[in-house]
């Protein structure tokens, strides 16, 4: 941990909250094509369980490896010429995290979902949460829409902002590369169904392995961040019955830290789906807070309040790097 | 052709200036929706021919067939399985009985303690007709976005909570729709014996937006016309759910055995038919969906400078200058396709497009084909 990287992540930070998401060019737009055309060669009809398995795993290497490669040797060859506390290496890193967070465009959003259901504006509220949520929107009532955007902002905090920090934190600008490419690809192929079930097995479970340590660090700062003791307890409760081992702990310890009853029975397509609940359910006695379009506001403050604990840490922690290596600590 | 076109061009003129003509054709200076009858007269064209787009009613009825002739002949008292009925299909309590909930927007404004009300621009203009004829002063406030609608009843009620407020939702025709919650929190800052009126004539599609069924507060008035979802305008029916005083008032006003025999048996049907309710919400998406693809041409062409668009479950409005509307009704009129004209301010007006009858059975001389070829006539003669 060095000051430069510091510097790196709060560039990358301001930049994002600055700009946004780059819209005009992307590089995550021509890696989908990428990663595409890979599945329409190596997704082929079922052959056997583990062929198909392994085709997928091949196409995640040949997807995933060559670019994490490209940018270890760009950051190696940096290093060698201009050296790591280089203002071209800061910037290089920068924007290489700016690209692979997503901290304002998830707060923007989520407030195109939320301001139009503060001022009772359905028909725009159901516009914003189409854009997040894949299922038919139309079924959604108004809770539904609040519930459905606050779990999302819970669980894309994590997945969109802690995950991908931690892992520039640790292995730099290749490791951050490889966790954005590993999660998009997740995203592409990471489905139970019928086409993707083995082929996208590889990816499911690489971007579990990734976001292991990742969002429990995520679940813990949100429970630092909000009502602590409300937020372990669900996290402990909770965390465990949701579908996917990584977006259970985050959002039960979310909806802990906010005091709010997420989760639970869901309208999905006129079918009523039964989910566990997520945070403090009303009938155990606790004064949960009913779920609306303030819910997802307080949720992206709590998302704000952990991406400052995240910066304190980091300053504290490089702040001792620098006694340390002044020979004071 | 040519000739008898021009003469019927003076004749709908004169008529359509003459201002009320009886029996509900033109009211208050409106034609309103489905009345082939006034139109047929009007260009010359026989009734069986028109293809009537005008209603936001389902083109696939819930289906008539073997009527006992008892319900004929005896006394219509109110059926308890009606009210039953009604209650699972809107899931709220006690619904009052009407027949359709035009009586109840003609009888409210008596009803209801006499105080202003706050109406919106655009929206079912009876409501606003009988109230102006009350005697009580409407304020409006714009129906196109329930956001900058939502600011102006927030305003407006800031400078006076003595007053009823009117809300259509989904708002026909510009599908404005606020949520349960906005509603509830409207009807809570209102004075004693203010109430708010929910016209829910198009909510059918979309149930979880209702305000019935999650605590309903006393001072919250729900329309609900039985007639458009299930495509079953001509047996009036409809329900209102309100305090039990508004109920009585309403009740007494109507006198009894409003609701009769043929239609307390239909509804009982209807209610109850959980598996005609669904296929009929799939296949008003379906047949919407056609509707937008075979008019997308002609409302994406440069022809036509298209404000605003809503797409609803049974219609979808066209915001366009009044000019281009105007062209657009009546061209499509000499070709016997009926088309909805609402003026929304001095220079602009919405054209209102239902759904169709897409099963070859009700399909008329090939509607899909001569709305296509009306269109591509529009496309390349008018300017």
């Amino acid at each position: 941990m060095t000051f430069t990287l510091i510097i790196s992540v709060l560039l990358a930070f301001l930049l994002d909250y600055l700009l946004g998401e780059a819209k005009r060019f992307h590089p995550l737009v021509g890696f989908g094509n990428w990663a595409s055309w890979l599945e329409k060669k190596f997704n082929v009809k079922a052959i056997h369980p583990p062929v198909n398995k392994l085709l997928g795993v091949l196409a995640w290497l040949l997807a995933v490896l060559p670019i994490t490669i490209l940018f270890l040797v760009i950051q190696e060859w940096l290093d060698n010429t201009v050296g790591e506390g280089h203002w071209l290496h800061i910037v290089f890193s920068a924007l290489v995290l700016y690209l692979a967070i997503g901290w304002k465009s998830l707060l923007q959003h989520a407030m195109n979902i939320a301001t139009p259901l503060i001022n009772g504006d359905l028909v725009k509220a159901r516009l914003g949460v189409s854009m997040i949520v894949s299922r038919d929107t139309n079924s959604l009532d108004e809770k539904g829409i609040a519930t459905a955007a606050t779990e999302s902002v819970l669980e894309n905090g994590g997945d969109a902002i802690f995950s991908a920090l931690f892992w520039f934190l640790i292995l730099g600008v290749p490791g951050v590369v490889m966790y954005r490419l590993s999660n998009t690809l997740d995203a592409m192929w990471g489905y139970k169904n019928a086409r993707f079930l083995h082929f996208g097995w590889c990816a499911a479970r690489i971007d579990d392995v990734l976001n292991f340590i990742p969002a429990r660090l995520t679940a813990l700062s949100y429970a630092l961040v909000g009502n602590t003791r409300l937020a372990i307890n669900c996290w402990r409760q909770q965390g465990l019955n949701w579908k996917s081992p990584n977006a259970g702990p985050v959002m039960a310890a979310g909806a802990g830290a906010l005091n709010v009853s997420l989760g639970g029975a869901a309208q999905y397509h006129s079918k009523m789906q039964h989910r566990p609940p997520l945070g403090p359910q009303a009938n155990t006695g606790n004064q949960t807070s009913m779920v609306n379009g303030h819910s997802i506001v307080q949720a992206c403050a709590l998302v704000n309040r952990a991406v400052l604990l995240w910066m304190l840490v980091l300053f504290a922690m490089s702040g001792l790097y620098f006694f340390k290596s002044l020979g004071l600590w | 052709m040519v000739n008898a076109l021009s003469k019927l061009k003076v004749s709908e003129q004169s008529k359509m200036h003459d201002g009320k003509i009886h029996g509900g054709l033109i009211h208050g200076g409106q034609i309103h929706g489905g009345d082939v009858e006034c139109v047929a007269s009007l260009y010359g064209i026989k009734k069986e021919h028109w293809i009537d787009l005008s209603t936001g009613l389902n083109p696939n009825p819930y289906p008539v067939n073997d009527i006992p002739a008892h319900v004929f002949s005896e006394l219509p008292y109110l059926k308890a399985e009606l009210i039953d009925a009604a209650e699972k299909y809107y899931r709220a309590e006690k619904p009052l009985a009407l027949n359709g909930t035009q009586l109840a927007i003609q009888s409210l404004p008596s009803v209801l303690p006499k105080f202003d009300i706050i109406v919106p621009k655009l929206g079912y203009q009876e409501h606003a007709l009988h109230w102006q004829k009350s005697g009580v002063k409407l304020q409006k406030y714009s129906a196109t976005t329930a956001t900058l609608a939502s600011q102006e009843i927030d305003e407006l009620l800031s400078t006076n909570k003595k007053q009823h407020l009117l809300i259509i939702n989904p708002n026909n025709p510009s599908g404005l729709l606020f949520t349960p919650n906005q509603i509830r929190s409207w009807a809570k800052q209102l004075k004693t014996g203010c109430y708010v009126i929910v016209d829910e004539a198009f909510m059918d599609l979309t149930p979880q937006d209702s305000v019935l069924g999650q605590g309903m507060l006393h001072n919250i008035i729900v329309l609900r016309s039985f007639g458009k979802f299930f495509g079953l305008a001509g047996i009036r029916m409809g329900f209102v759910f309100a305090a039990k005083k508004i109920q009585d008032l309403l009740q007494e006003k109507m006198g009894l055995w409003t609701v009769n025999g043929p239609a307390q048996y239909l509804a009982i049907k209807a209610l109850k038919d959980e598996r005609w309710q669904k296929q009929a919400r799939i296949g008003i998406k379906k047949t919407a969906l056609t509707c937008k693809e075979l008019f997308s041409p002609l409302f994406h062409s440069e022809k036509l400078n298209v404000l605003k668009t809503t797409h609803q479950g049974l219609f979808s409005s066209y915001w366009l200058n009044k000019h281009q509307a105007q062209l657009l009704y009546s061209h499509f009129a000499w070709r016997g396709i009926l088309l909805r004209k609402i003026p929304v301010d001095e220079n602009v007006e919405l054209i209102r497009v239902g759904l169709m009858h897409l099963n070859a059975e009700f399909a008329n001389d090939n509607a899909i084909n001569r709305i296509k070829s009306a269109i591509n006539e529009f496309l390349v003669n008018e300017v």
